[in-house]
């Protein structure tokens, strides 16, 4: 890292940046989400030689185009193709950073990134459920986020060791579901999570039919046909164990990972994590798979909730 | 060998038909894979979502986002045609125009009209008509929205209207074309017309399944159903030119207990096109003669329904006369039929021109030898167990203004109530049901 000639803040010796480039090897206790060499993502991110965390990797947006992944600012240039974020309402104009006003991780209140995580790199407990109440008790130092965080970071994650995810069953579309994973994402691209006449054509969740990909929404609701009751079908394994492909959130606040989905209420819970990489991946869209190459080549992680689209 | 080897070697034995059964199933092809819209070589393709950039962002054909877009936008923004907000079941555009009752359509009026049209905004499908795809028929309409923009046609609005009435699964959201095909499950029927596992149809109290891979009017009726002939030569029946009776029936889908899901034998269904209610239809015993009703005469019909063919009392498939989305004859009435082309297309609902699809199958004056074509005095007045007296009285029938020959649908019509003194214990002659 060359070094800025100007001082960080707290007599740190990097930035976010400094600390979080370098490459997974599963001992690292430092979580790398940017790599200056091309990681091992194989085809999910999820494989047993793959080498990226549960947010992905930045290296694909920094090197190859603004599709991949967030333009975090220091890593890679403003997003040529979009000004705002694709849903926003409008409140959130600028290129994005790690954390503060600009940022995702930390008080979205303090503009300065490293003063916006004071106090939850040493304060976090990671055997108890994360509530979301201060920063170091958020889930991955996501202000106000509720969650149970894998040790590894989802280091080569199986159905049993992985994030939890917190979400919510929602019942109407303009329901913010505050703490939920989906509710950060929101923040910026508001439309694809909440908002009258962005979800469903009757505003209810229930009735009608949906005009975005829904979120914060229980799977168990979706009884139009039977193929979401199949989740992860398998011939080998059967149906519904967890999957760390196309991961779901449930409202079970418990530190007890969940290892299949439809075994209690509310934990089948579409949110964006169930597709997209939050810092990104070499996808298009930051997506977790290969969606645009399917059906010719690629990767139908769709069809993990999409049984019958196959 | 001892009970405790044979207990061992019982349990390999079935683990290993186990094993084999969960690698053959895990094997299988996708439902939406082996449909006509998933196809990666023939599927879905919107150009500005499958053409390479900078036109379009290079999605495979067949990908959802062909149709869906699943943040009603891509990239920021949305992609051609783009109708200004999100859409129901995050197509691309709107679904269906419920305010557009009855034709002629355009693209925006349903949205499968987006591709199944041509020119068109998105992907152009060329579709023939049943009766150039399946009936040898040459060249007609090109796409289901020019069939459907036609004299007569399927109409959209009154099939939203009963399906959404009917089927749970249907919404008001839903497109019509849906009550009758499973677009995820749909295949291309018309590129493997021998072949009926190539479906294109979900009946709609079925949606999630195909119809008709196994339901044939082979399986259902066995030789009571008598393919049509198909080409000029009389020499290959329908589907498309099949070499045989025996390969026709087994490659023609049960049309009829498809239809009859909707068109039952006591609902009440309402045509906004003919601002009337629809015919009933009987296709079991007690129903229509081109049923499984028993005949009460001579029919005096052509090959392959005539004697020759070792059968009587044939049954007919729906679209054998009729086809499926629509006509440049009233009533969706085929253009081609048992062999031959029509000679004209069956302009208003009272017409003796209903004789040009029944001299198909039925013989005319023309073919009988005594008059002309389309002239119908042989089977209603000389055959050996004429319905009618040679003699007269003819004024009975044949009164003022009603000419020579009688409007077909005078007396003949689905499950109708005939208007003309002539059936059953008339006095006239004849104790015949006439349909």
């Amino acid at each position: 890292m060359a070094d800025s000639g100007v001082p960080n803040p707290a007599l740190l010796v990097a930035n976010c940046i400094g600390c979080h480039t370098g490459q997974n090897t599963g001992i690292n206790k430092v979580p790398y989400v940017f790599d200056t060499t091309s990681p091992q993502y194989k085809e999910t991110g999820t494989e047993a030689d793959s080498n990226t965390l549960a947010g992905g990797n930045f290296y694909w947006v920094s090197n190859i185009d603004d599709r991949r992944g967030h333009n975090i600012y220091g890593l890679v240039g403003p997003d040529q193709l979009l000004t705002v974020p694709p849903g926003g309402d409008g409140t959130f104009s600028g290129q994005l950073r790690c954390s503060g006003t600009m940022g995702c991780h930390g008080d979205r209140t303090v503009t300065e990134q490293i003063s916006a995580v004071k106090g939850s790199h040493h304060y976090k407990d990671h055997t108890t459920w994360q509530l979301g109440a201060t920063l170091a008790t958020s889930y991955r130092m996501l202000n106000g986020i509720q969650g149970f965080g894998d040790r590894d970071y989802e280091y080569r994650p199986t159905d049993l060791q992985h994030n939890k995810y917190y979400g919510i069953d929602r019942t109407a579309e303009s329901e913010t579901s505050i703490g939920t994973i989906s509710s950060l994402c929101s923040q910026c691209h508001k439309y694809f999570h909440n908002g009258a006449g962005s979800l469903t054509s009757s505003g209810t969740f229930g009735t009608g039919v949906w005009l975005r990909h829904p979120t914060d929404y229980d799977m168990s609701n979706a009884v139009s046909s039977d193929e979401y009751q199949l989740y992860n079908n398998s011939a080998t394994y059967g149906n519904n164990i967890y999957s760390v492909i196309s991961p779901l959130a449930t409202a079970d606040t418990s530190t007890t990972v969940n290892t299949k989905v439809f075994s209690q209420a509310n934990d089948a819970v579409v949110m964006c994590l169930s597709c997209h990489r939050a810092h990104g991946s070499p996808y298009s869209g930051a997506l977790r798979w290969n969606y645009k190459g399917w059906p010719a080549d690629g990767y139908n992680g769709c069809a993990i909730c999409h049984t019958a689209k196959n | 060998m001892s009970q405790d080897l044979l207990v061992k070697r019982s349990i390999l034995i079935f683990l290993t038909c186990f094993a084999f059964l969960l690698s053959a199933s895990s094997l299988l092809a996708g439902e939406y894979l082996d449909s006509a819209h998933g196809s990666s070589s023939i599927g879905v393709f919107r150009p500005i979502i499958g053409n390479s950039p900078p036109s379009g962002f290079n999605y495979s054909r067949g990908n959802c986002a062909h149709c869906h877009e699943q943040h009603a936008s891509i990239e920021g923004s949305e992609p051609a045609p783009s109708t200004g907000g999100p859409s129901s079941y995050e197509l691309f555009a709107r679904n269906i125009d419920t305010a557009q009752k009855t034709g002629p359509f355009i693209e925006a009026d349903n949205f499968c009209f987006y591709c199944h049209n041509s020119p068109t905004s998105a992907q152009a499908v060329l579709n023939n008509d049943y009766s150039q795809s399946f009936g040898c028929a040459p060249q007609g309409a090109t796409t289901i929205m020019t069939t459907m923009n036609q004299r007569s046609y399927h109409n959209l609005y009154d099939i939203w209207l009963l399906a959404k009435d009917n089927f749970a699964w249907f919404t008001a959201d839903s497109n019509p074309c849906d009550a009758c095909h499973n677009p995820h499950l749909a295949k291309r029927n018309w590129a493997n017309a021998k072949d009926p596992t190539f479906s294109v149809m979900s009946k709609p109290t079925d949606h999630f399944a195909l119809w008709g891979t196994t339901e044939t009017m082979d399986s259902s009726y066995n030789t009571k159903y008598e393919p049509p002939f198909c080409s000029s030569s009389l020499l290959t029946r329908e589907p498309d030119a099949s070499v045989d009776d025996a390969a026709g029936r087994a490659s023609t889908p049960d049309y009829v207990a498809f239809c009859v899901t909707c068109h039952t034998t006591t609902d009440t269904i309402f045509s906004t096109s003919l601002n009337r209610n629809l015919s009933t239809i009987d296709w079991g015993n007690t129903g229509d003669k081109h049923g499984l009703r028993l005949m009460d005469g001579t029919v005096s019909t052509k090959e392959p329904y005539d004697p020759s063919s070792g059968g009587t009392d044939f049954v007919l498939s729906c679209l054998d006369c009729h086809e499926a989305h629509g006509s440049g004859s009233v009533m969706l009435m085929r253009r081609r039929a048992n062999g031959s082309d029509l000679t004209g297309t069956i302009d208003t609902f009272e017409t003796k021109d209903w004789g040009l699809i029944c001299l198909k199958c039925h013989i005319d004056d023309d073919e009988a030898g005594i008059g002309n074509a389309n002239y119908w005095e042989y089977v209603h007045h000389q055959v050996s167990d004429a319905p009618y007296y040679k003699d007269g009285p003819c004024t009975g029938c044949h009164t003022r203004g009603a000419g020579f020959p009688i409007d077909c649908q005078e007396c003949h019509t689905h499950s109708g109530t005939p208007t003309k003194a002539d059936t059953q214990g008339s006095g006239i002659g004849t104790y015949r049901i006439p349909f």
